[in-house]
């Protein structure tokens, strides 16, 4: 992160409370990370206008939508968030079919290496930081091609 | 072969089909308690290396640190007991559903049954079936937990199949004077009145081989007429089905029932 103070946020998705309390706690020793969790991905939807992250992690296999349309719909609300799908040994092709259809970081298989996870994790907010980071650059490069044009105008203005 | 033994293989064969969704099922329990053993071993590690070494820090900030970490520990452990009680639940349930030859006749709930049914199919109906349970009161009852667990398994895994993408199974119990009521109902597809005068018949399915041996519902209609019981139909195309097992009630059950209203 550029700016050492900056508090990544991660909302957790998966409808078994035993694994986004895991999750939790792994990301309150290990991180300094704001962490929201949600055992329901209609909820966390019906949510999305109402807060920011820099990324999403969701489970696959939930009742009422699976982890892929989620993260879809999600992505139609925060394009900006990075996002991981947790999957089961059984689900991998889905998750496979995932990576090109919402744009997944990666897929992580459970049980997860807590090491791994955090290291998926740290580089997805690496990425998602590099492209705020270019976003801005972009705008600034803008900004200043336009006040070039500008002067170029005022130039031929002044002297043609 | 005895009737028994051929049910014995016909309930070890569904366990053979659901093997993959098993392992599924307890995996989530497992990822638990890994990721916390992990995380309480992270912690007690830092609250050693603290104890060993106190940093030039403040009291106020050294309890403050050590607070959050026990808290880590705390809420760990207990997200494992959680999930270590899911999994001995489950194991249990696995062992009862698989033993052979000494299903005794016990006085039980008959929501058991179902209960451990829904456990060993909860993979099948994840994320695609919603299950509603309306429960009314039958009082405890004689019967053999295993087979008569085997048929429910054996009928959620039918709805199950017929519902394409996403559906609903309802459960419902009631009593009516001696006789209990057990109805499982989908709203798949249903069936036509051809198929349901053949449903009980050996070797009859309308799954493909891989699916279906035929034998599932033959060997429900044994269990359930070994426990004097019956099994009725209700469907029609298009409207979905409807199992209901019917089973008389123990007498003595209905005894004291009247006792207790007076």
């Amino acid at each position: 992160m550029d700016n050492p103070d900056y508090r990544p946020s991660i909302l957790i998705v998966d409808d078994e409370e035993m694994v986004t309390s895991s999750l939790r706690n792994l990301f309150r020793l290990q991180t300094n990370y704001r962490t929201v969790t949600y055992t329901s991905p209609m909820e966390a939807l019906a949510d999305s206008s109402k807060d920011f992250f820099d990324l999403v992690v969701s489970d696959y296999l939930m009742p009422g939508m699976d982890g892929i349309t989620f993260l879809g719909r999600f992505k139609e609300a925060q394009p900006q968030a990075m996002r991981i799908l947790l999957t089961g040994y059984a689900d991998k092709e889905s998750a496979i079919r995932a990576i090109n259809q919402v744009g997944l970081y990666q897929y992580v298989e459970k049980p997860w290496d807590n090491d791994s996870l955090l290291m998926s994790v740290k580089n997805a907010l690496d990425k998602a930081s590099l492209l705020r980071t270019l976003d801005t650059k972009i705008q600034e490069l803008q900004a200043a091609q336009f006040s070039l044009m500008d002067f170029q105008r005022e130039l031929i203005r002044t002297f043609i | 072969m005895s009737r028994d033994q051929c049910n014995d293989l016909e309930r070890l064969a569904s366990l053979g089909s659901l093997a993959r969704g098993l392992a599924h099922e307890m995996n989530t329990p497992l990822s638990a308690i890994v990721c916390n053993n992990d995380t309480i071993d992270t912690a007690l590690r830092r609250i050693r290396e603290r104890l060993d070494n106190p940093a030039n820090q403040s009291e106020e900030s050294f309890i403050s640190e050590m607070k959050n970490l026990l808290g880590v520990v705390t809420d760990s452990l207990q997200t494992s007991r959680v999930a270590s009680d899911r999994l001995r639940h489950f194991i249990r349930s696995l062992r009862d559903y698989s033993r052979i030859g000494d299903d005794a006749q016990s006085m039980a709930d008959i929501r058991e049954p179902i209960e451990m049914a829904l456990l060993l199919v909860a993979h099948e109906l994840r994320g695609r079936i919603t299950v509603v349970k309306e429960f009314g009161d039958i009082p405890p009852m004689e019967f053999h937990k295993t087979q008569l667990s085997q048929v429910f398994l054996n009928l959620l895994m039918n709805s199950a199949q017929a519902i394409e993408g996403n559906g609903e199974i309802r459960i419902r119990t009631w009593k009516d004077g001696n006789t209990g009521y057990i109805a499982i109902s989908d709203n798949g597809p249903g069936m036509s009145p051809e198929v349901q005068a053949r449903l009980f018949e050996q070797g009859f399915t309308t799954k493909n081989a891989n699916t279906g041996t035929g034998l599932g519902l033959p060997i429900c209609l044994e269990i359930v007429e070994a426990h004097h019981g019956r099994i009725e139909i209700r469907s029609e195309v298009g409207k979905g089905a409807t199992f209901t097992i019917v089973l008389p009630l123990a007498a003595d059950s209905v005894e004291s029932e009247r006792t207790t209203n007076g």
